[in-house]
């Protein structure tokens, strides 16, 4: 079974360590094709008379194809697996669950162990062509190993690679030439776009240099980010697009210790959300036209669209929060900046994107059309254009393009058929087993883009809609000085209340919780998802969401100021609490103050402040006190649990400390709890 | 530790007196040796030496250091040298640490010349990556497996065949960064710097039992020794350096001759050692 | 990190029950009593026995049976980085006992009362497996220096990796992380006479290792 034929590998010269790995050859590996007499059948998966062998790239690149069931009878070679494995794990899972799915014929070969087909380094043989030699060496044994009966075809987009394959007697394609040999025009589609930075195509790009002009400055080399790192020239962080305002995003910088804007799309230089970036800061004296910037910016981008629908006023949720955007612009100006490198690329590990699109009445997509920062689409007009869900995976973003280039992976359907939005967001990605945080992530967006399509079938500018205020059921309540209390920072308020006293001395008491089930309606995919999630999981700097953020953070949170749906309790109440009536209603109100636990204390506690809302807030109090000495005289049992916050280490993300946030036993708590 | 009889002790004293020693070597002739490279492979360069019943491995690391302030032009070289108690149980524990210091001691002496670098066995300025900023530290290891006496000449034998094992990776420095404290640096897996060993020298040690000096003793020769000199010598014959062992005094006219038959004995040991060296490279690179 | 592809190969090309190449020598160190070098892979270790020999150190002496002692050494190139350590450290000394314990198990130390025998083990290069290997080598050199013996002890390592068992495990897998042992085995008394155990070992089985 053992070859004796050990030798040892100097592997990784990393740094000063030489290490050294024995590689034990073997001639038990098996070719896996079941017409082979000699090898053992029992692991045969190939079948047809045509083998394919694929290389690293078109692993990498084709992916998506490689997963459509026309394609068969790949024979995996390891090498091309560890190469895989080291570029691009979701591309290795993927590949890796095709090779053990066993409707398909994949087959792995350990070219590396077997006697025949291991190859050596060679004197100055950089490792990709080592690679491209063993692919080459596995593919020759293969057609000299199964004979003249079976044609084994090396599927490359390396010229040189396929080349060197003919000069050695290999039959080998391009991917392209090979699908197209196929006869099967759908497929096609599913062929990635080459980069037209790509090597291959360069000279192809010269004969009309005119055509296309660099909209993006060149990233910077990597060894000059770093340097530039040390140097303090360049920050280094994460890249959050804004979610509201496509074209400004924020790089959380440990170095400054700031977060360092980023306004518009060229400063952004093709990154995407999500991504690590260095950073280079923007003269100081650039830093305070951030306002006027985003939007010259923006018209420009109106300009440029071409192919794409421009951007309406009625497109909601941007106009609107275009507004917060430039009231955060009035503080103190924070450094802004400019992407000069990127230094992970997010796209890869997340590697499905979904888009929406809008699509000219024809019955052809153009897998080309991929645009990401915004989500421009036509709301007026849905008669006329089709929307559809697509996933598109992004596969390069060059100088001379605007938007990135990417190849759709799959369709969900047209917008407002009932297979497209109940489309379990878990198989969204075709089966594959993406990793938790990309369903999470999935899951988002798509909820994301529920919620727009929702705003459109419905033509509505915001959360409320004069449908909603003009529906019998719902009372409206935006007259009543409503508040929430809630602790520091909060974002998704769910709950609100309000106190009023009546002219009979008793008092008016409305909790009132934010109306999801409006957005959320049963059965849809967002529901599914929700209960399966149960509740919102807080980890130590992350949130799982049990809802898409929009809907918590903004659409159903009950904000000071703003208008929202709402589902309330109304209590009657003497000032000994003894509750006299109750009513329940949807209801539409309108919080006048959000206020902190402690916000709320000092309020109660400044003997000087008498406005309506401390006023209410004592009142509310003191009839919880009551409330409370009532339960507990009934023998009620308190349970306190324990709030707490995780201080962060502002480098390693490490948490450094628990603290216990001091909880005030307020009423809301005691509110809550009676409404319930 | 070598127990021996009154009659053994003048058998061996006889026989050197008249030329024929106990194992049929006349008193210049070294026994047979044998070299073997490469079996460290974890090391960047190793060496086996084999002389008679004596057995040593000296193997080369490298790593990346600084050099020092004063040599801003220099790699640095040192030598340890370990006594394993699978030698002789005296070297347990403790116990052969006096030999292994005196050894290393002797070692450094004979083959990197002065402190400052200067008269070094290889070229220390070859080591340098950025002058002042980078360079490569040698780690010359020797550990002694088997002691049948002539320890020190084994080892300076078999660390030039490891030195001339050594492959060290090239080192690029990042474009821009050289003016670092610390630059950034790169290495290549497909060159290695390789040392010029020719100007090693090699060490010759001639022990006086008697009235005689012999080369190549064994351990029952060194227990009959009144003094030792170690002398290492250079291809072009000369002198590198040079260490007295013993306790009795030596006439300096002596010490001339014995350098004279140093230089002679010197001159086959070169070639041996050459041819062997070549040999075992062939040896390595064929399996 | 995956230790056993899903088509059953090893890091370095093996099978989960396969061992590395074995290479035994005997009589290495000319002036020791009995000796041996013994490579496992790229783990390989020398082994000298000296004696059965008057007692150094009369405070140790045993009447009825002979004194073994043992040491380990560890040669400053044996591992990737190079190690400048203190003699005796911690792991040495513990190893130390494991071979001497497992030794003295098997010589019939009866038969040579007032006596000393001394084994020294050095590695010379580690690649996992060095407790194994020095036991093997310490055997064979045993038997070099004709002590009498029970039996022969042979002695492997195993691991769990990858819900995978393994078989004699290199560094790599080693410095894995996972649960080993190692087993010292007396083959034709069919005893066991070492088993050490690292880390959780659940319902792992453990296999036979002769060599």
């Amino acid at each position: 079974m053992l070859k004796s034929n050990v030798f040892n590998k100097k592997t990784r010269n990393n740094r000063i360590k030489k290490e050294v790995r024995e590689v034990y050859l073997r001639d038990d590996i098996w070719c896996g094709a079941s017409s082979c007499k000699t090898c053992d059948s029992s692991v045969a998966r190939l079948t047809a008379s045509t083998i394919l062998v694929v290389d690293t790239n078109v692993v990498l690149n084709q992916i998506d194809l490689l997963e459509n069931a026309a394609i068969d009878d790949v024979v995996v070679l390891s090498v091309v697996l560890d190469e895989v494995k080291n570029k691009n794990v979701s591309v290795y899972n993927r590949i890796r669950a095709l090779c053990s799915n066993s409707l398909r014929r994949f087959y792995v070969f350990s070219n590396k162990f077997h006697k025949d087909t291991h190859v050596e380094k060679m004197d100055k043989e950089s490792p990709n062509d080592l690679n491209d030699r063993a692919i080459r060496v596995a593919t020759q044994w293969y057609q000299k190993h199964l004979g003249d009966g079976t044609r084994v075809l090396l599927l490359t987009n390396d010229r040189e690679n396929k080349r060197k394959a003919t000069e050695e007697g290999i039959f080998a394609e391009t991917i392209e030439s090979y699908v197209k040999s196929l006869g099967l025009p759908n497929l096609l589609d599913l062929l990635v776009q080459p980069a037209s930075e790509d090597v291959n195509m360069e000279h192809v790009e010269d004969l009309r240099p005119s055509k296309r002009k660099v909209i993006y400055p060149e990233h910077k080399p990597m060894s000059e980010i770093t340097a530039g790192l040390r140097h303090g020239i360049y920050h280094q962080g994460k890249l959050r697009v804004n979610r509201y305002n496509p074209f400004e995003a924020y790089v959380g910088s440990e170095s400054i210790g700031d977060e360092i804007i980023i306004y518009g799309r060229t400063n952004m230089n093709r990154a995407f959300d999500g991504d690590i970036v260095a950073v280079e800061l923007l003269p100081q004296e650039q830093w305070h036209e951030e306002k006027s910037l985003s939007l010259a910016d923006e018209d420009d981008e109106n300009e440029d669209d071409v192919h794409l629908a421009p951007s309406s006023a009625d497109d909601a949720p941007r106009t609107s929060n275009l507004v917060t955007a430039g009231g955060e612009n009035t503080v103190p100006s924070r450094p802004s900046g400019r992407v000069v490198g990127i230094i992970k690329r997010n796209w890869h590990s997340q590697c499905l994107c979904l888009l929406v699109v809008v699509v000219l009445p024809m019955p052809y997509l153009s897998p080309k059309i991929a645009d990401f920062l915004r989500f421009g689409f036509r709301l007026g007009s849905l008669e006329i254009f089709w929307i559809r869900g697509l996933i598109v995976a992004v596969d390069s973003w060059d100088r001379q393009s605007r938007y990135p280039s990417g190849h759709y992976v799959r369709v969900i359907g047209d917008i407002g058929d009932r297979d497209t939005e109940s489309e379990d967001p878990w198989a969204l990605g075709g089966g594959i087993p993406l990793q938790l945080v990309e369903k999470r992530r999935f899951c988002e967006m798509q909820g994301h883009f529920l919620l727009k399509f929702w705003h459109a079938c419905h033509h509505c500018h915001g959360p409320v809609s004069s449908e909603d205020l003009a529906s019998p059921v719902r009372l409206d309540l935006r007259h009543l000085r409503v508040f929430s209390v809630d602790p520091p920072g909060c974002k998704d308020i769910d709950d609100a209340l309000h106190c009023k006293s009546l002219p009979n001395g008793n008092f008016e008491v409305g909790v009132h919780i934010a109306d999801v089930t409006n957005f959320v309606h049963p059965g849809t995919p967002l529901d599914d998802e929700a209960s399966k999630r149960g509740t919102s999981v807080y980890l130590v700097e992350r949130r799982i969401d049990m809802l898409p953020k929009p809907l918590t953070e903004d659409i159903c949170s009950l904000r000071a100021d703003v208008e929202r749906l709402a589902f309330s309790v109304i209590w009657e109440m003497t000032p000994e609490a003894e509750i006299i009536s109750k009513r329940y209603s949807k209801s539409v109100i309108k919080s006048c103050a959000a206020l902190s636990y402690v916000e709320a204390q000092a309020r109660m506690d400044d003997s000087r402040l008498m406005d309506p809302v401390t006023t209410d807030l004592r009142n509310m109090n003191s009839l919880a006190k009551v409330m409370r000495q009532r339960r507990i005289e009934r023998g009620a049992l308190t349970l306190a649990s324990a709030e707490v916050k995780f201080q962060i280490d502002t480098e390693t993300h490490d948490p450094l400390d628990i603290a216990v946030l001091k909880m005030l036993w307020f009423v809301i708590n005691m509110g809550v709890g009676s409404a319930n | 530790m070598v127990g021996l009889s009154e009659g053994e002790k003048e058998f061996i004293k006889g026989g050197i007196a008249q030329d024929l020693r106990s194992d049929g070597r006349k008193r210049h002739t070294y026994r047979p040796f044998y070299v073997e490279t490469g079996v460290i492979p974890q090391a960047n360069g190793s060496a086996r030496v084999r002389l008679g019943a004596t057995d040593v491995i000296a193997s080369v690391k490298a790593e990346l250091g600084k050099p020092s302030s004063l040599q801003p032009d220099k790699g640095k070289v040192a030598i340890f040298v370990d006594c394993s108690p699978t030698a002789a149980p005296m070297f347990e524990g403790r116990g052969g640490e006096d030999l292994s210091a005196e050894l290393s001691g002797a070692l450094q002496r004979c083959l990197l010349g002065s402190k400052s670098g200067a008269g070094a066995g290889i070229d220390l300025s070859s080591l340098v990556v950025v002058e002042g900023k980078v360079c490569w530290d040698l780690y010359i290891d020797g550990l002694v497996v088997s002691a049948d006496g002539n320890i020190l000449d084994a080892l300076g034998a078999a660390i030039k065949a490891a030195l001339s094992n050594t492959g060290i990776p090239r080192v690029n420095v990042a474009a821009g960064a050289a003016n670092d404290d610390q630059p950034e640096v790169d290495i290549s897996d497909e060159e290695f710097l390789q040392f010029d060993t020719s100007g090693v020298p090699v060490i010759v040690t001639l022990t006086k039992v008697g009235k005689h000096y012999i080369v190549d003793a064994t351990s029952e020769e060194e227990s009959q020794m009144s003094s030792a000199v170690s002398i290492s010598i250079n291809r072009q014959g000369h002198i590198c350096g040079m260490t007295k062992r013993g306790g009795s005094g030596l006439d300096p006219s002596v010490i001339l001759d014995m350098v004279s038959v140093a230089n002679f004995v010197s001159r086959q040991l070169f070639d041996k050692l050459d041819s062997e060296i070549s040999a075992a490279e062939a040896d390595e690179d064929e399996s | 990190m995956e230790y056993v592809s899903p088509e059953g190969l090893r890091l370095d090309g093996r099978r989960p029950m396969e061992m590395r190449q074995l290479r035994a020598e005997i009589g290495v160190v000319a002036k020791a009593d009995g000796s041996a070098m013994f490579e496992m892979g790229n783990t390989k270790v020398i082994a000298a026995v000296y004696g059965p020999r008057e007692v150094q150190n009369r405070s140790q002496q045993i009447t009825d049976q002979a004194l073994v002692r043992c040491e380990y050494s560890m040669a400053n190139f044996s591992t990737g980085d190079r190690m400048r350590k203190p003699k005796g450290d911690r792991r040495s000394t513990e190893i130390s006992l494991v071979i001497r314990q497992t030794m003295e198990a098997c010589i019939l130390t009866n038969l040579m009362p007032r006596s000393q025998i001394d084994i020294f083990v050095q590695v010379l290069q580690a690649d996992g497996g060095t407790r194994s290997a020095c036991i093997n080598a310490a055997t064979l050199a045993l038997a070099d220096a004709g002590i009498p013996m029970r039996d022969i002890v042979t002695s492997c390592s195993a691991g769990y990796l990858n819900s995978t068992p393994l078989l004699d495990l290199n560094y790599v897998e080693d410095s894995a992380g996972g649960p080993d042992v190692t087993v010292g085995i007396l083959p034709t008394l069919d005893k066991v006479t070492l088993l050490q155990v690292g880390f959780h070992l659940y319902s792992m089985w453990l296999q036979r290792t002769e060599c």
